[in-house]
C-alpha cells in the first residue's frame, strides 16, 4: 500500500508540477484535430437533423468561421466544423450528399486554389471519411474521454512531449515554444498572429500560389462545377441548404489570387454554374473589412466579428434561418 | 477496445467495482464473460457469434467424447472440433489468400482467371481463441484432462477479456480451475497487477509507440531510398517495436487479469538474451511456441523418430512454416516462419557435433552468441515487416553491403540514437536479467525505488500521447 501511496503521490507531483511549468512558459491546453475529433462532430451533425449547419472548407474555414459564435448569432442552428485544414472540402460535400441520414444545410467553402486547381488534396478528407465511416462503436466514446483531457491538460500537447522536447534541447539547444494555433473542441483553430512572422507566413502563401498547379482550363472548370452543383443538388433535395462561400485573403495574397484566378474566368463561371448560393467577401462591406494578417488566415478575434457579419449576412439574405 | 486506450480504463474500472462486490461467485463470472464480450464486440459486434458457436461446440464436443464409447466416435468428435475450429480459421485469414495464389499460379501457366475477390473481414483473435479452443479439445481426446462441467466457466475460458485478442494463448487445464472457487485479491496482489498494467503500457505507449515505431515507419515506408545506417537502425527499431509491443499487451493481461485475481501466464522472458533460437522460443510467445511444441512439432518428432536427428529437423521445419502460416496470410510470413525453422535445424546440428566443446560455455562466448541471435533474429523480421519481399530483399541488400549505401543517412542522429539507446539499454537489461523474472527483480527492489519507477512510467505514459496504434498482433 505503502509503495502505492508513494507511487501517486509522485505522479500526481511531477505531472502538477510539469503541467504548472508549460502553463508558466506560455503554453495552453488544445484538442488534437485527428480523424477522431472530425468524425465526432460529423456524427452530431447527423444527429442534429435538419437545424445542423455543416462547415466544410479549408484552413481559412477553421480560423475563421466561429461555431460558437455563429451558434449565439442564429441560435435556430446548430453549427458544426468540419473543415480540414491544407484539404479539398469536396469529397466531404460528395459525402455529405451521398449520406441518407444527413438531413442538414452546409456552408462550403470555394478556395481559389483548391476549387479552380488541379491539385489532389483529398487524401486526408478521404482518410477521415474512411475511419467514420467504419469506426467501432466505442470510437466516439474515446474521442470525448480524450477531449475532455486535451481540453484541460497542456501536458495533453504534442509539443511537450519528451522526446520532442528533448530533440529541441539537443538539436537547437532550447526548450519548445507555444505554438501560435490550438484547437477548440468544437473544431474552431484560435489563431494567434500576434505571435507570427506574418511578413514570412505571406512568403509562404504567395509561393503557394505562384508555384502550384496550373489553374484549371475551361473545360475542366466547367466538369468541376458540374460535380460541385450534383452534389449540392443532391442535398437540397433532401431539403438542406447549401452555401458557397469565398473566404477573405487580403493584402499581395489577394491580389495574386486574382491574378492567377481571374474573377470572371473562375468565380463568375462557378456561381454561374451552381444552383446554391453563393457569397463572395469582397461584395459585402461587413465581410470584406476583416482583414488577414498574414493574408490567408483571420486571427482569432478578427475571426469572432468575421462570424457575426457571416452570420448577419445570412439573415439578411434569409438563407440557413428559417426552420425547415 | 484496446489497452491503451482511456474507453478501457474506464471499462476495467467498472469490472472491477463491480467483480469486487460482495456477489455470488457465478454471479462475478457472469459478469466477467459479459464484460468480455462487450470488450470483443467494441470492435466488431456481428463475430461474437463466431465466438459463441467456437464455444458451444467444442463444449458440447468435449462434453460428448467423455460419454463415447467407442474410439471411432471420440475420433468423428475430434474431427468436428478440427474441422470447426481450423474450417473457421481457413475461411476467415486465408480464403483471399487462397484465390489470389491460385489466380497467379494458374497465370504463370498461362490460364487467365479472374475470380471474384471474397471481400472477408478477419476477426478479431481468431487465430487465439481457436488455438485456444483447439487445445482444449485435444486435451479432452488425449485424456490430459477431463471435460469441464460448466458452459459458463468454458465460455469465461475463451472469452476472457485480458487475454482475448492477442493472448496469452491459455491452457484449459491452466485457466478452468481457477473458476472453481472465488478467488479473492489481496492488497499486494492488486498493487502487483496495477504494477503490471503500467510497465505494459509504458512498453506500448512510450517505448514501442513513441519512440520505436515511428522510425520503423519512416525506414520501411515504400520508396525510401535508404542508406546503410537507415536500414540497419530500422531493422533494430522493428525488433524493438515488436517486442514492446507484444510484450506490452501480455504484460498488460497479466496486470489486469491479476487484478480480478486470475492468473494469467508469462508470455515473454527476456527473448533478446536468448543465447541460441531454440532458447529465443522458450522465451519469445511462450504460449504460442508451447503450443505448436505440443500439438504440432511432439507428434511429428514422433512419427519421424526412426529417422533421429533428421526427423527432428524435418519435425522442426514443418512446425515452424505452420508457425509462419499462423502469423499472417502472406508468403512474407510462411518465409519468415521457415527462416525460424532452418535456424532452429542449423542450431540443432551444431549443438548434436559441439555438445562436448568446453569453450562455448565461457562468458564471452555466450555473450557473442546471444548478439549473434538477436541480430538474426532481427534479420527475421524484416520479411515480417516488410510489405513485399522485394522490400525485404532491398533492405537486407543495403544491411549486407554497405559500399554501395554509404551515403548520408536519411534518419536524423537524434532517432539514430533514440534507437541505440533504447536497443542497447533492452539487451544489457535482459541479458542481466536473464535467469530471472520482473517479479523477482520487482522483490529485490526498495519499495521506494519501486515506486519511484512506477511513478516515473505514469509521468512518461501522461506525457507521451502518441498515435493511438492497435496493438501490432491484434492482425494475427
Amino acid at each position: 500500500m505503502r509503495t502505492w501511496a508513494l507511487t501517486l503521490a509522485l505522479a500526481v507531483a511531477s505531472l502538477s508540477t510539469l503541467e504548472l511549468f508549460w502553463r508558466a512558459r506560455g503554453f495552453q491546453p488544445s484538442v488534437r484535430d485527428r480523424a477522431e475529433l472530425w468524425s465526432l462532430e460529423r456524427q452530431r451533425a447527423n444527429r442534429a437533423g435538419r437545424n445542423a449547419v455543416v462547415l466544410i472548407g479549408t484552413s481559412r474555414f477553421l480560423t475563421g468561421l466561429d461555431p460558437a459564435v455563429l451558434n449565439q448569432e442564429i441560435p435556430a442552428r446548430r453549427f458544426f466544423q468540419l473543415a480540414i485544414g491544407g484539404s479539398s472540402p469536396f469529397p466531404v460535400l460528395d459525402d455529405l450528399a451521398k449520406d441518407p441520414l444527413f438531413r442538414g444545410n452546409v456552408i462550403c467553402e470555394v478556395h481559389p486554389g483548391v476549387t479552380f486547381r488541379n491539385n489532389a488534396a483529398e487524401q486526408i478528407p478521404r482518410a477521415w471519411l474512411d475511419f467514420f465511416h467504419h469506426r467501432g462503436w466505442v470510437a466516439d466514446t474515446e474521442a470525448q474521454l480524450r477531449i475532455l483531457l486535451q481540453q484541460r491538460l497542456t501536458l495533453e500537447l504534442a509539443d511537450v512531449t519528451p522526446t520532442v522536447v528533448l530533440r529541441g534541447l539537443l538539436q537547437e539547444g532550447r526548450l519548445p515554444k507555444p505554438n501560435y494555433v490550438r484547437f477548440r473542441a468544437d473544431r474552431f483553430l484560435m489563431a494567434d498572429y500576434g505571435r507570427v512572422d506574418v511578413a514570412r507566413q505571406m512568403a509562404h502563401w504567395l509561393k503557394g500560389v505562384r508555384s502550384g498547379e496550373e489553374p484549371l482550363t475551361e473545360p475542366q472548370l466547367r466538369r468541376r462545377c458540374a460535380q460541385i452543383n450534383e452534389s449540392a443538388s443532391r442535398i437540397q433535395q433532401h431539403g438542406g441548404q447549401v452555401v458557397f462561400l469565398r473566404m477573405v485573403s487580403s493584402g499581395e495574397l489577394y491580389k495574386a489570387e486574382e491574378q492567377h484566378f481571374p474573377r470572371e474566368r473562375y468565380w463568375s463561371v462557378f456561381v454561374r454554374s451552381v444552383s446554391a448560393p453563393a457569397i463572395d467577401f469582397k461584395e459585402v462591406p461587413a465581410l470584406a473589412r476583416s482583414q488577414c494578417a498574414e493574408g490567408s488566415h483571420l486571427d482569432y478575434r478578427v475571426a469572432q466579428r468575421f462570424s457575426q457579419a457571416l452570420a448577419a449576412e445570412l439573415v439578411r439574405r434569409g438563407l440557413l434561418v428559417s426552420r425547415r | 477496445m484496446i489497452f491503451n486506450s482511456l474507453a478501457f480504463a474506464v471499462f476495467f474500472m467498472v469490472v472491477l467495482f463491480v467483480h469486487h462486490l460482495p456477489l455470488p461467485w457465478r454471479v462475478k463470472k457472469l459478469n466477467l464473460m459479459f464484460a468480455s464480450y462487450l470488450f470483443y464486440a467494441a470492435w466488431n459486434p456481428p463475430f461474437l457469434a463466431l465466438l459463441w458457436v467456437s464455444t458451444v461446440v467444442d463444449w458440447a464436443v468435449a462434453q460428448r467424447m467423455a460419454r463415447a464409447s467407442t474410439d471411432a466416435r471420440r475420433r468423428a468428435l475430434l474431427m468436428i472440433s478440427l474441422c470447426w475450429n481450423l474450417g473457421a480459421l481457413g475461411f476467415f485469414k486465408y480464403a483471399n489468400f487462397l484465390v489470389d495464389d491460385v489466380t497467379q499460379l494458374l497465370a504463370m501457366v498461362g490460364v487467365v482467371y479472374h475470380p471474384t475477390m471474397p471481400d472477408i473481414i478477419l476477426p478479431l483473435g481468431i487465430s487465439f481463441y481457436t488455438f485456444q479452443s483447439l487445445s482444449y479439445t485435444i486435451d479432452v481426446y488425449l485424456e490430459k484432462i477431463k471435460p469441464w462441467p460448466s458452459l459458463l466457466d468454458y465460455a469465461l475460458f475463451l472469452a476472457f477479456f485480458p487475454r482475448m485478442v492477442a493472448g496469452p494463448i491459455m491452457r484449459a487445464a491452466f485457466f478452468l480451475p481457477q473458476c472453481l472457487q472465488p478467488r479473492p485479491v489481496t492488497a499486494s496482489q492488486f498493487g502487483w497487477g496495477f504494477t503490471l498494467l503500467v510497465l505494459g503500457l509504458f512498453e506500448k505507449v512510450v517505448l514501442a509507440d513513441g519512440i520505436l515505431a515511428p522510425v520503423a515507419d519512416f525506414v520501411f515506408a515504400p520508396g525510401t531510398r535508404l542508406q546503410f545506417v537507415d536500414a540497419w537502425t530500422g531493422t533494430f527499431a522493428v525488433s524493438g517495436q515488436i517486442f514492446f509491443d507484444f510484450a506490452g499487451y501480455s504484460t498488460c493481461a497479466m496486470g489486469s487479469g491479476l487484478c480480478l485475481g486470475f492468473l494469467v501466464p508469462e508470455n515473454f522472458r527476456f527473448p533478446y538474451a536468448a543465447v541460441g533460437f531454440s532458447d529465443f522460443w522458450r522465451r519469445w510467445h511462450i504460449s504460442f511456441s508451447r503450443w505448436i511444441l505440443d500439438y504440432i512439432f511432439m507428434p511429428l518428432q514422433m512419427k519421424w523418430r526412426e529417422w533421429r536427428t533428421w526427423g527432428t529437423a524435418a519435425a522442426l521445419l514443418m512446425t515452424f512454416l505452420a508457425s509462419g502460416i499462423w502469423h499472417g496470410a502472406a508468403w512474407t510470413f510462411v518465409f519468415w516462419g521457415a527462416l525460424h525453422g532452418f535456424y532452429l535445424v542449423a542450431e540443432l546440428l551444431y549443438r548434436k557435433w559441439t555438445h562436448n566443446v568446453k569453450f562455448l560455455q565461457r562468458n564471452w562466448v555466450c555473450v557473442a552468441g546471444c548478439l549473434s541471435t538477436f541480430v538474426l533474429i532481427s534479420i527475421a523480421w524484416m520479411p515480417f515487416r516488410a510489405r513485399d519481399f522485394d522490400a525485404a530483399l532491398a533492405m537486407l541488400r543495403i544491411m549486407m553491403m554497405p559500399a554501395d549505401a554509404m551515403g548520408a543517412c536519411l534518419l536524423d542522429w537524434c532517432l539514430v540514437a533514440r534507437v541505440v539507446l533504447i536497443m542497447t539499454g533492452t539487451l544489457w537489461m535482459q541479458w542481466r536479467l536473464r535467469n530471472s523474472s520482473v517479479e523477482m527483480q520487482a522483490e529485490r527492489l526498495p519499495w521506494w525505488l519501486r515506486a519511484v519507477l512506477v511513478a516515473a512510467m505514469i509521468v512518461a505514459l501522461f506525457t507521451s500521447p502518441g498515435e493511438d496504434r492497435a496493438f501490432v498482433y491484434f492482425q494475427f
